[in-house]
């Protein structure tokens, strides 16, 4: 088949808002009320796409507003500045604490909204102890796009990929996006843009969607934005192994974390995970929202090997559990899914009756530790504007809020975060006059592309196939950015990424020349941003000399306030990547300056 | 072990009339998911099958892969593979396909 065009649409907007998930919808709805037009594009459908709508699809704020908003149960102690300090002590002090701040001032007005509007609708909303709420994930996705329908000023495109952003001179205004089912080019002009398209993970074993490739990321680090604390992946222990229909639910930890009646949790080798630790640590994740961290912590101890998302077989083990207690428990967890999803043995879209039927058999279920988000992504300072001109981000693809460790509910960042993108973007929009696309670099963007569709000159590298390369990425990903890493590791693993972006990505062009839903080159697109995403990560990763909430080394298990209380910055210089330190915002709160022998000596002192 | 696979093709900028296209799989062990099929014959195979991929939540809560099995419509990302007897692999539905097991609209 002879040269493909790809046809053109040029489409003209204030605000260009990228993503589908409730950040994009939530920073449309802000700048809609303000009277701009917003053009959303989304890589899928607007609110069936992203990880809002497979998360545990929980809420929470502070008990006080809880409590206001008339949840007698709500734990009043749980008081803002309450919020405010657990949430920078998580994130050991690599927050920027202006963010925090402003996230626990709006916090409770957007899940307010959020949940106001999927009540008004007859959705099912139950208040869950001590200042959240729990609802369907379907009702998540059902209210984001209620949310977009009630303004006529949002217009959306979906099932388009943003390749990538257009720069013209120092401002960001507009972008260039491909139809995935017809193979036309959108070519937007705006005058700002907000990335709210979700977040990165690169790893083997995730129990998130297939949009998570860093394509926001990417777009701004191409663009000549900077991302932050790469280094920090949040990994989610107990995540179903099996059944094999089943793998990757997070089932399991749901039940786990729902403090139901509580199996063992053991190695394959039949060792409690929990034998060796600190008591009083464990009964802080029962308190205090750490629970993940810290049973990310022990099971990695008792690993046997360094760590990669899934390799390692747990087990939640039911055989000394009353069966009174149990059942009591199926019961009580059944009646919640039952008003949730208004049908028997329903979590999500799946049937998790073979997992109680795995119970009856006297079988435990066996669980992982999976990829699950990014605490890393776009610098964005406290108006969610990135340090580019016209550049906005939030959500899971900016970074700041949390630091080294997301304590607090990642949708309610979401609702916050993108509410206030929208409303800084668009006041911007509104005071700054339109600018000139500039053609030759949308030309260049263009014909990269294009490029990939070609005939391929380079008949030596067009032997690899982008679905192989993918495999040999996510391996990277596991063995140089795993739950526990070291020097030699991530060296190697840095080396081999630029390797394999540098002699094998570059030169690869996809055999199939269709412009119609080209699934190679779907891919390929994508591959390219985990590949940039990830040589980010590991450079960050390697600089960090020492443990910080899920960034664990084995090879340097102090928590090094010392030398290392500054995030990690990477920016293109020229053509290669760089990395700068970064003091956080420390203005409501100082650290110390101590150095903790390890992550448990961390908790304890800064959590009691 | 090996396992022939039909799978419908059909691109309309090739200019071709729609056709099935039989591939003998080496699958080392079931079950196995029908997307994980898919992405084995795509991986190791032929790169320019196209099926759903592009926005999947994996957990069949987004409901958009959707692909027919032996003529029943089933999600592909929660549908096992249990036996190595040949299948078929069909669009959902072949009114509205945009290329190979993918449809519009779904």
């Amino acid at each position: 088949m002879g040269q493909r065009v790809n046809e053109e649409i040029p489409l003209k907007t204030d605000l260009l808002v990228i993503g589908g998930s409730g950040a994009a919808s939530n920073a449309a709805v802000a700048a809609a009320k303000s009277g701009v037009d917003v053009l959303l594009v989304s890589k899928g459908k607007v609110g069936k796409s992203g990880n809002a709508i497979i998360s545990t699809s929980t809420l929470s704020i502070d008990g006080e507003t809880a409590y206001q908003l008339g949840e007698k149960k709500a734990d009043r102690s749980l008081t803002k500045n309450a919020l405010f300090q657990t949430i920078v002590k998580a994130s050991f002090y690599l927050s920027e604490q202006c963010l925090v701040q402003d996230f626990v001032e709006d916090c409770g007005k957007r899940v307010h909204e959020f949940l106001s509007l999927a009540r008004a609708m007859g959705k099912r909303v139950r208040f869950l102890a001590p200042s959240g709420w729990i609802t369907a994930n379907t009702t998540v996705g059902a209210v984001i796009r209620e949310q977009i329908r009630r303004y006529p000023n949002i217009k959306i495109i979906e099932d388009a990929m943003v390749i990538d952003l257009i720069r013209s001179g120092d401002r960001v205004n507009g972008a260039l996006a491909l139809d995935l089912y017809n193979g036309k080019f959108h070519v937007i002009h705006a005058k700002a843009v907000i990335i709210a398209s979700g977040g990165f993970q690169p790893y083997s074993f995730k129990c998130t969607s297939s949009d998570s490739t860093g394509d926001g990321m990417a777009m701004a680090l191409r663009a000549g934005a900077e991302l932050a604390d790469m280094e920090f992946q949040l990994f989610l222990p107990g995540v179903a192994l099996s059944p094999p229909h089943l793998k990757g639910s997070i089932y399991p930890f749901v039940w786990f974390a729902a403090r139901l009646a509580q199996p063992a949790i053991n190695t394959s080798s039949g060792k409690s995970v929990l034998e060796s630790a600190d008591k009083n640590i464990v009964s802080l994740g029962k308190n205090a929202k750490l629970w993940k961290l810290i049973n990310l912590y022990y099971w990695t101890k008792e690993m046997e090997c360094e760590g990669r998302p899934g390799s390692e077989e747990f087990y939640f083990d039911f055989s000394s559990v009353k069966r009174l207690s149990y059942l009591k428990s199926l019961l009580k967890m059944n009646l919640l899914l039952k008003m949730l999803y208004k049908g028997k043995w329903r979590f999500g879209g799946e049937n998790i009756r073979p997992f109680h039927d795995m119970i009856k058999q006297g079988k435990p279920w066996q669980v992982g530790i999976s990829s699950e988000y990014c605490m890393g992504g776009i610098l964005v300072d406290e108006h969610m504007k990135t340090t580019l001109e016209g550049l906005y981000a939030c959500g899971e693809a900016a970074s700041g809020l949390y630091g080294a460790f997301r304590v607090e509910s990642g949708l309610s960042e979401m609702l916050v975060q993108g509410y206030r993108a929208g409303a800084e973007a668009s006041k911007y929009a509104k005071e700054s006059q339109e600018s000139k696309l500039d053609s030759a670099y949308l030309d260049k963007i263009k014909e990269q592309v294009s490029e990939l569709v070609k005939d391929n000159l380079h008949s030596g590298r067009s032997s690899y196939n982008v679905y192989k390369l993918w495999d040999e990425l996510r391996y990277v990903a596991d063995t140089g950015l795993g739950l526990v890493r070291n020097e030699s590791d991530s060296g190697s693993a840095l080396s081999r990424v630029r390797h394999i972006g540098e002699e094998k990505i570059s030169g690869l062009r996809v055999s199939d020349r269709s412009r119609h839903y080209n699934s190679e080159l779907l891919n390929l697109l994508q591959l390219k941003n985990v590949c940039l995403c990830l040589q980010a990560s590991l450079m960050c990763s390697m600089a960090r000399k020492e443990s910080r909430g899920t960034h664990l080394r084995s090879d340097h298990v102090r928590v090094y306030n010392a030398d290392f209380l500054h995030r990690h910055v990477i920016s293109f210089k020229g053509s290669s990547l760089s990395l700068r330190k970064r003091s956080p915002d420390l203005r409501f709160m100082e650290p110390s300056r101590e150095v903790y022998k390890n992550i448990e000596e961390y908790l304890k002192k800064e959590f009691f | 072990m090996f396992m022939i696979v039909e799978v419908f093709r059909y691109d309309p900028d090739a200019g071709k009339e729609p056709y099935y296209e039989r591939y003998t799989v080496h699958v080392p062990a079931l079950p196995i998911t029908v997307k994980e099929l898919l992405e084995t014959i795509a991986k190791n195979y032929d790169p320019s099958i196209s099926f759903f991929q592009h926005s999947c939540c994996n957990h069949a809560t987004c409901k958009r892969c959707y692909v027919k099995v032996g003529g029943k419509a089933v999600l592909a990302c929660n549908t096992l593979v249990e036996s190595k007897d040949q299948i078929r692999i069909d669009p959902v539905s072949h009114d509205n396909v945009v290329k190979d097991l993918v449809v519009k609209d779904l």
